[in-house]
């Protein structure tokens, strides 16, 4: 797995959550020397676990939306995570949509944050599956956004 | 009926407004092609050979009299003044055009319809039994809990972008006029010591891998039901193949991992949902069952109603007594109640496309459902119309009115009610057309007599492998094929779908014919069941009994005299 700060956080994106531009604590972790906050891929974690849930850091984790909950070894330990970014390889990929629920149905509080190949037209959806933060291209409309979020009042589901 | 309440209708609203921004966006160019696809298709609008095709979703295939004249009026104004019924139960348009959808879809929603997810890899259209709440067979009427996976599905967060397409059906009687069997997940309702609850079957379908579903448990109590879906779901939308779109359905990977790790996986995975999702409490159900509650039917005494229907055509010409005994035989059946039958409405006459329906016949249909059964109808997987109540005193009236505008053929469940896709015709996945060869069958086979003597029988014809007219769970199945860009026919024999028990996919009786071959060999194959049945035997039953051994050699002489040739030559 390559590693993911030298990506994330680069200046042609931008962070929505709970529907507002925001900044990105998670952004520069490449720049600023000794920051507290650390993206990690799974690898990573799985790599060195007790050196990344020491207190002092703000952790985060980066998966794939393909991941299977069970083929994964985190479910233990979600609440040492502050985010959790899932990343989603094709728009027709639904399978980061189960993995969120799943996050959100096991407990997880912290940010949940989607990002790679995902349409305007499923950020409604994406966020009753639990995302509460989008990674965007510079050019989407804030505008645009807030309103794809808002695109249904109700829900047939309650689970 | 189902009646659509303030959040019905606001969420029907929303989803109208947000194509219609969906719309404005490709025909801007704003949305690409490819991102375009997905959500158009979710909203039942395919691009098709000649035109877009909108499919428009009848919720287990009940209509009322007001939306009968909705769609009939959207069909003159938006369409050729026809649409088709499919044999999912649904309404399709064939020619609007991309810009004024938005604006038909607000007409649709004016009579609470809509086309949300009747396309798509998202869970479609619920389907069930058309003589639901009616039939003698029946346990428990599954109308109300299809309503109840219909508000489940719509606009589901977690499962709009599956591997494939998603297809739920429910049953309540032992014959199953839904065919549980063959779709992503069966329902069966049944009664037992432990309460209402469900057989469920997984992975059954059709296609170019038509598969019978397996059992995946046999006993679900009812207020698990939308907690148990889910976890099959999230199992699939999770498991389910993506690398190829041929191997995507649930039916391939449950094959895959077989049944028992699947049911297991499916299991662990609800043990975790439960605990999230409401239980189905008996007060919701309840409340949905209000909704298809009885109509107010006269009260006739038994006798009193035979009596009345073995009169009714007393005072007719006696060609026409014959005639309406015939339709009174074939397209009419029993009914719970003393003193009513189900009707159906022919929609096969000859010359006509199987299931398809001109705005003005709507309209009619719209008049008769209201003058003699309640103002309600069902379309049928075999792409006819009942009317489910209609009183034994109104037959014959019904009947003369029906008449004029060709809906009585009484062919219903015999050889000429033939189940056929659009076909080459219209669609763009077809391999060859299937209306022409419905024509020649039944122009072929006019002989009416001859037709009743062969009794019920089944003979669907499908363009492609896709299967839309479900030609392998058919008695008789004919599947159109590409040879070198020709078309030609592949003819199957002995699938069923009515029994749970003895469901099965159709066999090929061997080489593909072309079209102006097919009505002489199915003379081939009927001649060979008049010859070999015993008395009273179904054509299904004599080829579950002979095999397919006796129809190939009489549909290929040449080749088993070969055969035995062949044989005999290595006997010396």
């Amino acid at each position: 797995m390559s590693d993911i700060n030298s990506t994330v956080g680069s200046s042609t994106k931008f962070l929505v959550k709970h529907s507002t531009v925001c900044d990105d604590p998670w952004a520069n972790t490449k720049a600023v020397k000794n920051s507290r906050y650390q993206l990690v891929t799974i690898d990573q974690w799985l790599a060195s676990k007790d050196y990344y849930s020491s207190n002092d850091l703000v952790l985060g984790i980066h998966l794939l939306g393909e991941y299977y909950i069970d083929d994964i070894d985190i479910l233990d330990h979600l609440e040492v995570f502050s985010l959790i970014e899932v990343e989603f390889a094709s728009f027709t990929d639904g399978r980061g949509f189960s993995l969120a629920t799943q996050l959100r149905q096991y407990g997880f509080k912290g940010e949940l944050r989607a990002t790679g190949d995902f349409l305007l037209d499923q950020l409604n959806y994406l966020q009753r599956c639990g995302f509460d933060a989008f990674e965007f291209d510079a050019q989407a409309d804030i505008t645009v956004i807030q309103e794809a979020l808002a695109a249904f009042s109700h829900s047939y589901q309650s689970g | 009926m189902y009646i659509y309440n303030d959040i019905d209708k606001q969420l029907l609203h929303e989803r109208i407004a947000q194509f219609r921004d969906q719309t404005q966006r490709f025909l801007k160019g704003d949305l690409a092609d490819d991102a375009f696809l997905p959500l158009r298709l979710q909203n039942g609008l395919y691009i098709q050979r000649h035109a877009p095709m909108l499919r428009v979703a009848v919720p287990y295939g009940m209509l009322s009299s007001s939306q009968l004249r909705k769609l009939a009026s959207i069909s003159r104004d938006y369409d050729k003044g026809y649409c088709h019924i499919t044999t999912r139960q649904n309404i399709q348009f064939n020619w609007p055009k991309l810009e004024t959808i938005p604006e038909l879809l607000k007409e649709l929603s004016e009579v609470e319809m809509h086309t949300i997810q009747t396309s798509g890899n998202c869970i479609r259209n619920v389907t069930s039994d058309a003589l639901a709440g009616v039939a003698g067979d029946e346990a428990i009427d599954p109308r109300p809990y299809a309503e109840l996976v219909r508000e489940w599905s719509t606009l589901h967060p977690e499962f709009a972008f599956l591997p494939r397409k998603f297809k739920i059906a429910i049953s309540g009687s032992t014959q199953d006029r839904a065919s549980i069997q063959f779709h992503d997940i069966g329902l069966q309702l049944v009664l037992s010591d432990k309460g209402r609850g469900f057989r469920v079957f997984v992975g059954g379908g059709l296609g170019r891998t038509p598969i019978k579903a397996s059992l995946l448990r046999e006993f679900l109590p009812e207020e698990d039901l939308l907690s148990y879906l889910s976890a099959i779901l999230r199992t699939y939308n999770q498991l389910g193949r993506r690398d190829n779109k041929y191997k995507a359905r649930i039916k391939i990977l449950v094959r895959a991992l077989g049944i028992d790790t699947f049911t297991q996986k499916v299991e662990e995975q609800w043990l975790r949902v439960k605990a999230h999702y409401p239980v189905l409490d008996q007060k919701t159900v309840e409340l949905m069952q209000q909704f298809f509650s009885s109509p107010s039917y006269k009260k006739f005494e038994l006798e009193d109603a035979e009596l009345t229907l073995k009169n009714l055509s007393n005072n007719l010409l006696e060609h026409s007594q014959r005639a309406f005994k015939n339709w009174l035989m074939r397209n009419t059946g029993e009914h719970k109640i003393p003193g009513y039958r189900t009707v159906t409405l022919s929609l096969k006459p000859t010359g006509v496309p199987a299931g398809d329906v001109t705005d003005r016949q709507l309209d009619v249909i719209a008049d008769l459902a209201d003058r003699y059964s309640f103002g309600e109808v069902r379309t049928t997987q075999q792409q006819n119309i009942v009317l489910a109540d209609v009183a034994v005193n109104d037959l014959l009236e019904l009947w003369l009115s029906a008449k004029q505008y060709g809906f009585t053929s009484a062919n219903v469940g015999t050889l000429t009610d033939i189940t056929c896709c659009p076909g080459g015709d219209f669609c763009a996945l077809a391999n060859a057309k299937s209306i022409p060869v419905a024509e020649a069958i039944q122009r072929r086979f006019d002989d009416m007599d001859y037709v009743y003597d062969l009794g019920d029988l089944a003979l669907k014809i499908s363009g492609c492998m896709n299967g839309c007219a479900h030609h392998s769970i058919s008695h008789i199945g004919i599947l159109g094929v590409d040879k070198k860009g020709e078309e030609f026919y592949q003819i199957m024999l002995g699938g069923s779908a009515g029994d749970i028990a003895t469901a099965s996919v159709g066999k090929v009786v061997g080489p593909s014919f072309s079209a102006s071959d097919i009505p002489d060999a199915l003379d081939t194959i009927l001649q060979v069941y008049v010859d070999r049945r015993l008395e009273n035997e179904s054509f299904i039953h004599v080829v579950n009994r002979l095999g397919l051994d006796v129809f190939k050699a009489a549909l290929y002489p040449q080749k088993a005299s070969s055969n035995n040739n062949r044989k005999a030559a290595k006997l010396h």
